[in-house]
């Protein structure tokens, strides 16, 4: 066979770490090679994610063509304040962490920890204010009024609205009934609504909370996956593990971050502002 | 004794002594060639788990009444059959044994780019098998592998949530192996080792990467969704939620159709290695091989519907899913005419690697020319859901994955062990898997003409003859599985040494020691030319060299 | 030993062309399929390397020509019988306007089909020969498909939807009759066999009484009852209309359309605007949504105050609903209007289905619980009125004209005030006045309804002033009392 070789070091155990530091794995030639071999597996890494998205924008669109209307109004029951807020929120830590990619660029150490630190501060926000919204569907449900309850499932009756699929599920139908008059029969009706008319669990409606809830709490784990790799990202720094020369997590974890921010940034428009 | 000639420093010896310690150099180990020795130790069980289930099965259809096990213990068993083998054995099998093992061999690289993501896909796959075989010792499931909505969801009493959690754990592991394989391919070549100096197993195996990263999350959420709905009943595919159910198909078979090409694809790749090797001269058209991996890697995204005309799809999506359907024959072929090209002025010996391979063109042919059937809607309609399809696609999976493996593990497996088994057997064994085959799955496309719903345990007197038969074949297809078991194995106890280059094949795994080094190279090789470049008097003189008692 | 068949039996219009584009697509096979591996064999053998004598020099490794040859004309093949099939498929997905309608329904695990008469069977079809014949399809829980070797054709049926399949059955005999998509347990059994008749044989088939299960598991005939004044029309539709009547469907839905949800008169067929801007073709799937899912696509013009019939009707009653009210429309009508057959003699030959659409509303009014002993209307008038007290046997009766006047419908749904607790009670009123719900409102209330209309309720309830007897009437209020005060 027409192949040259040339003399490489014949074990690794042999070849110790006398020309390179300790993070360049032995079976990489050089460390530009293993760091473009990381992004590359992390951008690989990245699309699996946006298809793993893919599936629930997939039943999405299929269901928005074909219940338009619902879709609309279902967008008015969520709290799209705290949306956009969660959505500014996300977008400033997505600087935070490119600030902080660029800062373990140029070895600055301190400011690497701090963007880090601001980072994790407002992933934390941004789980608080997201754990607040379901807090508030969960709370109109009778019977599960926890997400606890709701999994472990017990015996309900059904209330006036309740937006998390299960069985109490209860949408409430009112066109801009807003000033109603209280009382069950009065209400609606006055407006031409009939208020017994809530439609529950076979409604097209409980679709829509249905890929709000598993497309927003998938959202949500990767959102706790990206807090611990920061973590992670920041102990190891403090550690003084990175150097101009290596940093390479943190750039891939910031990738990471990046597309958490993106797949909110497309969940925010489709769920919140689909009126 | 033959143990003495083999190279001392390999990757399967140790040098820490005891008896945990060689335990613990397995269970933890980043090398791929051991990773793949895992797989191959641990896939193998599968398919013979798989192989017992289809055994039931078949001795079932010996008589039409059902009369041997009750409806939900075939359901069970068809289920079991189906679900293994598709996720435990095919989708993993080329990519994670073969595949493992050579692609870094292949290209000059000391290992995979990420050697501990390559032992955590071994454990999400044992992982994954665990709580399938779980579902099936704790009662079994009966929804077919396709987990069709709403019965898996909603309707079904059976242990659908293990198993789905099985498949689910199971994508894990693939993508790891992709991840690994796309970024080793692109980031990891050695030197010199140009794209079009690949050999074709890496082009196949960079397409079928391409695939299980781009389909095999979809069909993990998808099988998620069913989880939630079947555990809490809200979801999206259950018409009494006011869901669709076919939108799961969609969705299933988004991903399930391209791993039909996630499990086709590797198995081109060993073939063009062993057409070129055994006919000694390069193999014909390179380019067009290397670039109908990936047009079939790309098409085979845009034909899941095809699964799905009778489904209450609309008229035009039908027409349109047919029409790209029948655009990914034209790669197929190509494939085909271009290894019979290759066999042209070759020296051609029927080794055992070579006589799968003939194998693997002939039913694959069969195959792919009755996938056009069903690819043309009017006939499909007839045909679909029959045995028919059972038919076709077992002359893909089986005829072609299958015997693409069966080839490839001959192949290298003095390269894996260092040890050459048994070429008598080897030429039996293979005839026998070829016979077997045909008979087994031939009269199933009479069958399927006829009108025989497949997952059926009860069918009518009138196809019985063809059952019997088929079952007959089956036995002996069993035999042909069985053969290469033990000659294999004692080919480690009493084989003979085989060489680094026993085939005298080009390839730079061909350039290292049997079994090669922990880390696969002596010296970095760097690559001057092409793939498969046997001189072009190569054949002439393998011909002339050719004395009675060489072998044929 | 019994004979085996290796070829199916070709018993549709629909047979005969599938095989021949299946018989050449073998024979386009044999010549790939088969002349290769002969190809493969002889390369095999003569470049054996044992072979010394062939040459093996200027070997060539690509040869674009070549290459584009074997790719092109596969192509060109390809595209030919792919042409073929999708004409012919698109012709298999495309029902004739005037076919038998069967409507049938899979369950696990069986099927039930309800020809146009109103004959049901169990795992069995029988159609007539020579007959355009289309199945309308529904699955009461998990997927099935209907398959039919012999005539070449199969469907899925899936739960909560409609799908449609047609065939001409051109040979008289018994073929295999299959559930094609996996099921469940019982998955292999679920099948039976379809029937072709001669024309006389399935009119004569069509009026033999018998017995059958019904989907939703009880006993049933299976031939409707036949009713006097009812030998005209499409039966299947006759007892859809009944069932319209006794629902209490036109006391919304009028042919007028002066009602308060739309007329049905010639709405099958047509596109009909939706509140939302687009329209919807009525089809029989958008029929069952409205009947089960009111509100998922309400008409333009009407107020989303239909209450919801799922879990209420079983999947056969809503099949004859939407057979009711596709005889309503003139393009229904025809479809369900058989072709001129000249064996089509039979006492309930089908006729023509146009009197079911002026026969039907009229059943509302009519009295359906009409066996009020003469005794009741006595003790309805001696009844103490103001203490509070009731006649549990008037209540009784009174519940049943409730029942079957459809008034539940919007009396339990919201749409109307909920009666319970209203006897004796004050009441607001529209107008802002307030009203003590004594006999006499009652009274008022059912026979001229928009006379007070309660607060908060739209005027909507149509007058039964002249519809019920006094003997009802009084009924009703018993009834209305005996839910407290």
């Amino acid at each position: 066979m027409a192949t040259t070789t040339r003399p490489a070091v014949p074990t690794a155990q042999a070849h110790g770490h006398a020309h390179h530091g300790p993070e360049l794995r032995h079976h990489f030639e050089t460390a530009r090679q293993q760091k473009e071999a990381a992004t590359l597996g992390m951008w690989a890494f990245l699309v699996t994610e946006v298809m793993l998205f893919g599936g629930i924008f997939m039943a999405y669109i299929l269901y928005r063509w074909a219940f338009p209307d619902v879709w609309a109004e279902s967008a008015h029951h969520l709290n799209t304040p705290l949306g956009t807020v969660n959505t500014v929120v996300l977008l400033v830590s997505s600087l935070t962490v490119a600030l902080a990619v660029h800062a373990a660029e140029s070895g600055n150490r301190r400011t690497l920890l701090t963007m880090l630190g601001i980072t994790l501060l407002l992933g934390f926000a941004f789980l608080g204010i997201k754990a607040y919204e379901y807090s508030e569907k969960f709370s109109h449900c009778n019977g599960y009024s926890t997400p606890l309850n709701w999994v472990t499932g017990t015996d309900q009756h059904a209330v006036d609205e309740c937006l998390v699929p299960g069985r109490a599920f209860i949408f409430p139908v009112e066109h801009g009934a807003e000033g109603a008059p209280a009382g069950a029969a009065a209400e609606g009706v006055a407006h031409g609504e009939a208020a017994a008319v809530q439609p529950g669990l076979k409604s097209p409606y409980q679709l829509f909370y249905f890929l709000y809830f598993v497309a927003t709490g998938l959202h949500a784990v990767h959102m706790i996956i990206g807090i611990t790799i920061v973590s992670i990202l920041a102990f190891l720094s403090w550690r003084g593990l990175f150097t101009p020369s290596y940093f390479t997590p943190v750039e891939i974890g910031g990738l990471y971050w990046h597309l958490i921010d993106i797949v909110w940034v497309f969940l925010f428009p489709l769920f919140y502002l689909v009126h | 004794m033959a143990t003495t000639a083999l190279p001392q420093s390999t990757y399967l010896h140790d040098d820490t002594p005891g008896l945990w310690a060689w335990i613990k150099s397995w269970l933890f180990t980043v090398d791929h060639k051991r990773i793949a020795i895992l797989y191959l130790l641990s896939i193998n069980f599968f398919f013979l788990l798989g192989g017992l289930a289809a055994t039931v099965v078949r001795i079932e259809l010996v008589t039409p009444q059902g009369d041997l096990m009750s409806s939900d213990v075939y359901n069970r068993a068809f289920t079991l059959h189906g679900v293994i083998m598709v996720f435990f054995f095919l989708i993993p099998v080329i990519p994670s044994v073969l595949g493992n093992f050579l692609v870094p061999l292949m290209i000059g690289a000391r290992d995979l780019a990420f050697p501990r993501i390559n032992l955590l896909s071994w454990y999400l796959y044992m992982f994954g098998g665990i709580f399938a075989l779980s579902a099936a010792v704790l009662g079994g499931v009966d929804t077919g592998w396709t987990f069709y909505t709403p019965f898996s969801s909603t309707y079904s009493n059976s242990n659908v949530i293990l198993t789905i959690a099985g498949a689910f754990i199971m994508g894990f592991s693939s993508i790891a192996t992709g991840l690994n394989f796309i970024v080793t391919i692109h980031k990891m070549r050695a030197p010199g080792m140009t794209w079009f100096r690949l050999p074709l197993f890496i082009w196949s195996h960079y397409a079928t990467s391409l695939i299980i990263v781009l389909a095999t999350p979809v069909v993990g959420i998808t099988l998620l969704l069913v989880a939630i709905e079947r555990i809490w009943g809200v979801g999206i595919f259950d018409p009494a939620l006011g869901g669709d159910p076919v939108l799961f198909q969609h969705l299933f078979w988004f991903y399930s159709h391209p791993a039909v090409y996630i499990m086709i694809l590797p198995g081109f790749g060993v073939i063009s290695e062993l057409i070129a090797t055994f006919s000694r001269k390069r193999i014909f058209g390179y380019e067009f091989i290397a670039f109908s991996s990936m047009a079939i890697a790309i098409l085979g995204f845009l034909v899941w519907g095809h699964h799905m005309f009778v489904s209450s799809q609309s008229v035009y999506a039908s027409l349109i899913f047919s029409f790209i359907t029948m655009l990914v024959a034209i790669p197929s072929a190509i494939k085909v005419f271009n290894w019979t090209a290759t066999l042209y002025k070759g020296s051609i010996s029927y080794r055992t690697p070579m006589l799968y391979a003939l194998g693997f063109i002939g039913l694959f042919v069969i195959g792919g020319l009755t996938g056009i059937f069903l690819g043309v809607v009017a006939v499909d309609i007839h045909v679909t859901d029959t045995y028919f399809v059972v038919a076709h696609f077992h002359y893909v999976m089986v005829g072609g994955t299958i015997m693409a493996y069966l080839g490839g593990l001959h192949y290298w497996w003095p390269k894996m062990t260092g040890r050459m088994y048994n070429e008598v057997w080897g030429g039996i064994s293979a005839l026998i898997v070829f016979v077997g085959f045909n008979m087994t799955f031939f009269p199933q496309f009479v069958l399927g003409y006829l009108g025989m719903p497949r997952r059926y345990h009860v069918y009518p007197e009138e196809f019985q003859i063809l059952h019997v038969l088929s079952t007959a074949g089956a036995s002996i297809l069993a035999i042909g599985f069985i053969i290469p078991i033990i000659y294999l194995m004692g080919s480690l106890i009493a084989g003979k040494p085989a060489g680094d280059n026993p085939w005298d094949a080009t390839g730079l795994e061909w350039q290292t020691s049997s079994p090669p080094p922990t880390h696969n190279f002596h010296e970095t090789p760097i690559v001057t030319t092409e793939a498969y470049a046997y001189p072009p008097e190569a054949a002439e003189l393998d011909a002339r060299s050719w004395r009675p008692g060489s072998p044929l | 030993m019994r004979d085996f068949p290796l070829f199916p039996e070709q018993a549709s219009t629909f047979a005969g062309q599938v095989d021949l584009l299946y018989w050449v697509l073998i024979g386009l096979s044999l010549i790939f399929g088969g002349v290769l591996p002969f190809i493969i064999l002889y390369l095999m053998v003569r470049y054996h390397r044992s072979n010394q004598r062939v040459d093996r020099t200027n070997q060539v490794h690509s040869n674009l020509p070549l290459e584009l040859t074997w790719s092109i004309i596969p192509l060109f093949l390809v595209m030919g019988v792919f042409f073929w099939g999708a004409f012919l498929f698109v012709q298999m997905r495309t029902p004739p306007a005037r076919a038998l309608e069967v409507y049938v329904i899979g369950k696990q695990w069986m099927w039930h089909a309800q020809h146009p008469n109103g004959k049901r069977e169990n795992n069995e079809l029988h159609v007539p020969i020579g007959r355009q014949v289309k199945l309308i399809m529904t699955s009461q829980d998990v997927i099935h498909s209907f398959y039919i070797p012999a005539f070449r054709v199969k469907q899925d049926v899936l739960p909560g939807r409609y799908t449609t399949m047609w065939f001409e059955a051109t040979r008289e005999g018994e073929y295999h009759l299959f559930c094609a998509e996996y099921c469940g347990t019982e998955h292999a059994r679920m099948g039976g066999r379809v029937v072709v008749m001669s024309a006389a044989a399935y009119e004569q088939w069509l009026v033999t009484p018998g017995e059958v299960i019904l989907p939703d598991g009880s006993a049933g005939s299976a031939l409707p009852v036949p009713q006097p004044g009812q030998d005209q029309g499409d039966p299947m539709a006759l007892v859809g209309g009944q069932l319209f009547a006794n629902l209490g469907c036109a006391s919304c839905h009028r042919d007028d359309g002066a009602g308060a949800g739309p007329s049905l008169v010639n709405l099958y067929g047509n596109q009909e605007r939706l509140v939302d801007g687009s329209s919807v073709l009525v089809d029989e799937n958008y029929l069952a949504e409205s009947i089960l899912n009111p509100q998922a696509r309400v008409v333009d013009g009407y107020q989303p105050i239909m209450p919801s019939y799922d879990g209420q009707l079983s999947a056969d009653q809503v099949n004859q609903l939407i057979a009711y009210i596709k005889s309503l429309s003139d393009a229904g009508a025809q479809a369900a209007t058989p072709e001129p057959s000249p064996q089509a003699s039979g006492p309930t030959a089908e006729g023509t289905a146009a009197p079911a659409a002026t026969a039907a509303p009229t059943a509302t009014t009519a009295p359906t619980a009409s066996s009020t002993p003469a005794a009741a209307l006595a003790t309805a008038t001696a009844a103490p009125a103001a203490s509070g007290g009731f006649d549990a046997a008037l209540a009784a009766q009174g519940d049943q004209v409730f029942a079957n006047l459809g008034c539940a419908s919007c009396h339990n749904s919201g749409v109307g005030p909920a009666l319970q607790g209203l006897y004796n009670s004050e009441r607001p009123l529209a107008d802002g006045s307030t009203i003590t719900a004594d006999e006499a409102y009652l009274i008022e209330s059912i026979l001229n309804s928009q006379a007070r209309v309660a607060e908060g309720y739209q005027p909507i309830m149509p007058p039964y002033q002249g519809q019920i007897s006094d003997d009802q009437l009084a009924q009703l209020v018993e009834y209305i009392k005996s839910l407290g005060n």
